[in-house]
């Protein structure tokens, strides 16, 4: 009996089913009766899951599903009212008044102050309901909308709604936008934000921490709504979407205080929300001036605020532009509204906004812009504000993704992150580049990387900016149509190839800048000694850890320290290696395998030296008048081989005998050859597995780079012991030192004593016959 | 990392989740306001889940109990056995009592069946106006009307059966028991009691249906459903799956730069097996019920340990000489999902075998179960 009982969400389904018939009839007080109760239970739902860590994180049990393709309770009770929203928008020209009821579902359903705190995810499912309202609406004005010409005579046209349904949605969108800016009111409440005036900066700032998702959310989701107008091509929406996103931060009501105009707002990122007060600030304090102490929480917090909305609109602005110059979206209103974003038009008729808050749209303030968007953070790096800025990218850009048959594989067809945006942001710039000079960007880019501890990740961010200028560059060498379409989208009239070029010039300009501070920097910068100290301890390891890459030989002894023998000191160069690996911070991105391919490089000059005083030891001549591919040859090596020792080895030609060998042995699959053939495993083998052929009669048979006809034999044991006397204090059997501290590259010189020993085993260098003599024979 | 001693010694699972869902309760405000009151907790002790069945089952196993009393008690200590309780003169004619009061108790349960009908009848016209049929199931849950009927029904059928006594009559028939009437009376007593809490229980079903018709109540009954039942028992079921999903990474420490990663997976299957460590034919078919996971560290720990040996050692297996292949212990069984016929539900990967110590622990740390309503 108990299974048969409801689950909460057939419980939370019914109830919408209930608010949904009250639409249909036409009925707003039942509807409100109705949506109260459904509201009612799916608060109670997220009260009932909450819970918090032992370190007084939320986290809520309805995020919790496993599984495959797992349903997450809390995205299962919102996707119920995607059918309300299609109801009410179905029914807008008869009553707008159940969608304007439903635009308040998210102020309903988020948390009140003294409610349990809900984690993210939640609150971000809650916020994204104002999108979903929003795609509801715009697929109502795409069914009642016509195509209609922008003026007479004109080829260019738009969509428009006839005239009661365009006052009503008009009237109706309002009241929706009025809805999603009330509930930034909110924060303050929901997240103490009113603290009282004793209140520690620690407390003040970590309220304003707590807030952080919140405010990025609903400022990434009327993000959203606006390109969903854009994307519809509803230029009712466009208008009220863009007012709201423009003038976000006045209606969240962030004052500025004075001692934070002394701060590089672009160098501020809402990372800092993450850490508590103290380290913010000792984070910051590159970037303060030294009489000023430390900044006021509240107004870093607007700065941050400022910052994070001054990117959001600039990469809507770039998104929709990309839209524009790969013709994703028929009419210009694509390009119409990112030329609104950047300038931060707004339609209301509000003058006094306009006069604050009108940006000015000219080169340096752009070029700007995109460098403060690659610095925000690395691509791939999970978390972090870059991600948050990547993810609005690929949220705004998702739209445009065509349709797909599920299970089949696809070539990506929207952009995933900000470097996606290039096209984009050079068409930006080709828009207001002037024709002469730079309006001061090498200047300012130069004040912004100067002081590198400024920047978030110092000399990887300068690093980063230099590839985006390389990727400017070459998109500047293959410029298409697409970019001439942006840069007239935005400015109609530009010179594009005038400005094209003037673009490569300031671009060559600042690279060359950039590159010039870099190397004056790096040829400053020391080595790091620590840095050396580990290469030489991991080179020192790998060379007294068998099989350190000694072929061939087996059983040999390993050792090093002051009694390892008195062998000569051997030294060896690795050229042309990056000094900017060897200094710290690095100033090169390191490649994961660096270390470990030097380290190859020195085990390999160790076996070679090994591998060359074998080769100059005597050995025995022996002739043989059959060829590897007869059975008697293994009789005569099978006979032979004892004389050499233990674990015979027989090394042949990789260009002639080895090839006779696989064919006529190890390739058949049922060989009718009378000799006993095995393949050793990889571990028995050793380091030279890519050499090995197989074991033919007990004997390993190897290929190697000998003239056709010779062979060696003799016995893997015949290296007794390979040492490492201590050069340099007593556990160090290996120098490390870098030639070249004033250059870019310089040269890594290693030494070491190496003492090498052998059994006194015979070595027999065997005479094969060649192709005449067969063929004589 | 999970805490696994919350599961008890054996960090079973099951506990683990259980105590973890305790614990939230306890803390959660929406919890606390919609927790049940205690009375009606103690009457849902007494009524609830119960079925018609058990309720005469219960009833069976308190006669038999009286009537194996009755056997023993006057041969063995007839003093104890109080001598007021003799039927007839000089005395109160105890036997026509009981059957009066029979009488009465059989009356009185026809009239609580007859409000019951009423009242069902009465939330069926509602829900059919209003097309609430999660909202009755809930009624019908909180009201305990499936009960109530139930243990109605129940004492109806006692009470009628029992008008003859006819197991006190067949002991006495056989020559055995006494004519004092103790063990007869405590059956009435029993018989009175059960009526009462068949009345308190009518009581809170009349309450429940009378609420049930307005919204307010409504909604309040529904949250009460869904704290005090619903929400711990799915709330359960959704943790379980994923504490068993990602319990891999919580058994093992490993030192990230010396030694490969381990990989633990539970309920995953990555084909092939390459190395099989246990096996079992599974007929009838069974599922997993619960895991001890502070056994299974136990084991896991061990193997991985010897893992990292190896691969320090350098014997660790290279994949076309690039990088060490990375130590893999697979536990395919998913948790409530069948396994039938022979089925290979852990093996290892690019390792180490385990041992059979650690087999046989592993073996034990699973419990299974056979399927309910399944051959």
């Amino acid at each position: 009996m108990k299974r048969d009982l409801p689950a909460p969400e057939q419980i939370i389904e019914e109830l919408a089913n209930k608010a949904a018939l009250q639409i249909d009839r036409l009925a707003p007080v039942a509807f409100d009766s109705a949506l109260d109760e459904l509201i009612r239970y799916h608060r109670f739902l997220l009260e009932l899951n909450a819970a918090v860590t032992t370190d007084g994180t939320p986290i809520s049990y309805a995020e919790v599903a496993s599984g495959f393709l797992p349903r997450l309770p809390h995205l299962v009770w919102v996707g119920q009212y995607r059918r309300l929203f299609e109801r009410a928008a179905n029914r807008l020209g008869d009553d707008t008044y159940f969608i304007e009821r439903l635009a308040g579902l998210p102020i309903r359903l988020l948390p009140k102050p003294g409610d349990a705190r809900q984690p993210p995810g939640i609150i971000a499912a809650i916020l994204n309901l104002g999108p979903g309202l929003a795609h509801r609406l715009e697929a109502w004005v795409t069914k009642r909308a016509v195509i209609a010409t922008v003026a007479e005579g004109s080829s260019q046209s738009r969509l428009s709604l006839a005239g009661s349904d365009s006052k009503a949605y008009a009237g109706v969108l309002k009241r929706i936008v009025g809805q999603w800016e009330t509930l930034l009111q909110i924060a303050p409440s929901v997240y103490g934000w009113k603290l009282e005036q004793q209140a520690s900066h620690r407390d003040r700032w970590s309220a304003y921490g707590k807030s952080w998702y919140f405010l990025s959310y609903h400022l990434q989701n009327t993000a959203y709504m606006l390109a969903t107008a854009v994307w519809n091509g509803d230029e009712i929406g466009v208008a009220e979407y863009c007012d709201a996103l423009v003038r976000w931060p006045e209606v969240s009501s962030y004052q500025r205080e004075s001692s934070e105009e002394l701060l590089n707002r672009r160098l501020l990122f809402p990372d800092l929300l993450g850490m508590d007060w103290p380290n913010a600030v000792s984070h910051l304090r590159p970037n303060l001036p030294a009489y000023v102490e430390e900044p006021s929480p509240k107004g870093l917090f607007s700065l941050l605020i400022q910052g994070a909305h001054h990117d959001c609109v600039f990469l809507a602005a770039a998104t929709l532009l990309s839209w524009h110059m790969e013709s994703k979206v028929a009419s210009d209103i694509a390009a119409r509204t990112a030329l609104a974003l950047l300038r931060r038009d707004v339609a209301d008729a509000d003058s006094g906004f306009r006069h604050r808050n009108r940006a000015s749209f000219h080169f340096r303030s752009v070029f700007l812009d995109i460098v403060r968007v690659e610095l925000a953070g690395e691509r791939y790096h999970q978390g972090g504000y870059g991600s948050e800025l990547d993810r609005l990218v690929s949220s705004l850009d998702s739209m445009s993704e065509r349709s797909v048959v599920p299970g089949r594989i696809y070539t990506p067809s929207t952009m995933d992150d900000r470097e996606e945006l290039r096209g984009a942001f050079l068409a930006m710039l080709l828009a207001v580049v002037p024709l002469e000079g730079d309006d001061g960007f090498s200047q300012r880019l130069g004040r912004l990387l100067e002081n590198e501890a400024a920047l978030p990740e110092e000399d990887r961010s300068v690093r980063n900016i230099l590839q985006t200028l390389d990727a400017f560059q070459r998109i500047l060498e293959s410029s298409g149509p697409n970019l001439r379409r942006g840069a007239i989208g935005l400015s109609a009239n530009v010179e594009f190839e005038a400005a094209v070029v003037a673009l490569k010039a300031i671009l060559e300009t600042s690279l060359a800048t950039i590159r010039a501070h870099r190397r004056e920097r790096l040829e400053k910068q020391p080595v790091d000694p620590a840095r050396m100290e580990r290469i030489r301890s991991i080179m020192d390891d790998a060379l007294l850890t068998p099989p350190a890459d000694i072929p061939f030989f087996r059983g040999f002894a390993l050792h090093g320290g002051a009694d390892a023998g008195d062998g000569d000191i051997v030294q060896f160069d690795l050229a042309w290696i990056g000094k900017g690996q060897l200094v710290e911070p690095p100033m090169e991105t390191e490649p994961g395998s660096f270390v470990e391919a030097l380290t190859h490089e020195v085990c390999r000059h160790a076996s070679n030296r090994i591998w060359h005083q074998f080769a100059s030891l005597a050995r025995e001549k022996l002739e043989v008048s059959v060829g590897v591919e007869d059975e008697a040859f293994w009789r005569v090596m099978k006979s032979t081989s004892p004389r050499v020792g233990a674990e015979p080895v027989l090394l042949v030609s990789r260009q002639a005998e080895e090839r006779l060998i696989r064919r006529r042995f190890v390739y058949p699959r049922q060989s009718e050859a009378q000799v006993r053939i095995e393949r050793k495993p990889r571990d028995e083998v050793g380091g030279n597995y890519g050499s090995y052929v197989a074991t033919i009669e007990g004997i390993d048979v190897y290929g190697v780079d000998f003239s056709v006809g010779t062979a060696w034999l003799f016995s893997a044991q015949s290296l007794r012991s390979v040492g490492y006397a201590a050069i340099d204090g007593m556990d160090r059997h290996v120098q490390v030192a870098f030639a070249g501290d004033d250059e870019e590259r310089g040269v890594v010189q290693v030494r070491f004593r190496q003492f090498i020993q052998w059994m006194n085993s015979p070595i027999l260098e065997i005479s094969l016959p060649t192709a005449e003599d067969k063929a004589e024979a | 990392m999970i805490d696994w001693h919350q599961g008890g010694w054996t960090g079973s699972l099951k506990k683990w989740v259980r105590n973890e869902i305790r614990q939230q309760c306890r803390d959660n405000l929406a919890v606390r306001r919609r927790r049940y009151s205690w009375s009606l907790r103690v009457l849902r002790c007494a009524l609830a889940q119960r079925s018609f069945g058990r309720f005469l089952a219960i009833y069976a196993t308190l006669t038999f109990a009286m009537l194996l009393l009755e056997l023993v008690v006057p041969r063995y200590w007839p003093e104890v056995i109080p001598a007021w309780t003799r039927s007839g003169p000089p005395g109160t004619d105890i036997k026509a009592l009981l059957n009066t009061l029979a009488g009465y108790l059989i009356t009185a349960q026809v009239g609580v069946l007859g409000v019951i009908a009423i009242a069902i009848g009465l939330v069926t016209l509602i829900v059919q106006t209003e097309d609430s049929s999660t909202d009755v199931q809930v009624y019908y849950h909180e009201s305990l009307a499936v009960e109530v009927v139930a243990s109605n029904l129940a004492l109806l059928t006692v009470l009628v059966a029992q008008i003859v006594w006819p197991l006190q009559f067949l002991l006495h028939r056989l020559g055995e028991g006494t004519d004092l009437q103790l063990f007869k009376l405590v059956l009435a007593t029993a018989h009175v009691t059960w009526l009462l809490v068949n009345l308190t229980g009518l009581a809170h079903f009349v309450v429940t249906t009378f609420r049930f018709v307005q919204k307010g109540h409504r909604e309040l009954l529904r949250e009460r459903y869904t704290a005090n039942i619903l929400h711990p028992e799915e709330t359960a079921r959704r943790v379980t799956s994923w504490v068993y999903a990602n319990a891999g990474a919580s058994l093992i420490e490993a030192n990230r730069l010396l030694d490969p990663d381990t990989t633990i997976t539970f309920g995953f299957d990555w084909g092939q097996p390459e190395r099989v460590e246990l096996e079992r034919d599974f007929d009838p078919p069974m599922v997993v019920h619960d895991v001890r996971f502070r056994w299974i560290r136990w084991a896991v720990r061990r193997w991985s340990a010897r893992c990292h040996r190896e691969a320090r050692n350098g014997q660790a297996r290279r994949i076309a000489g690039l990088a060490h292949a990375e130590p893999k212990l697979v536990f395919t069984p998913q948790l409530d999902v069948p396994l039938r016929g022979r089925v290979v539900w852990c093996w290892t990967m690019g390792a180490v075998p385990l041992t059979s110590l650690e087999r046989f622990v592993i073996e034990r740390s699973f419990r299974f179960r056979r399927v309910p309503h399944e051959a």
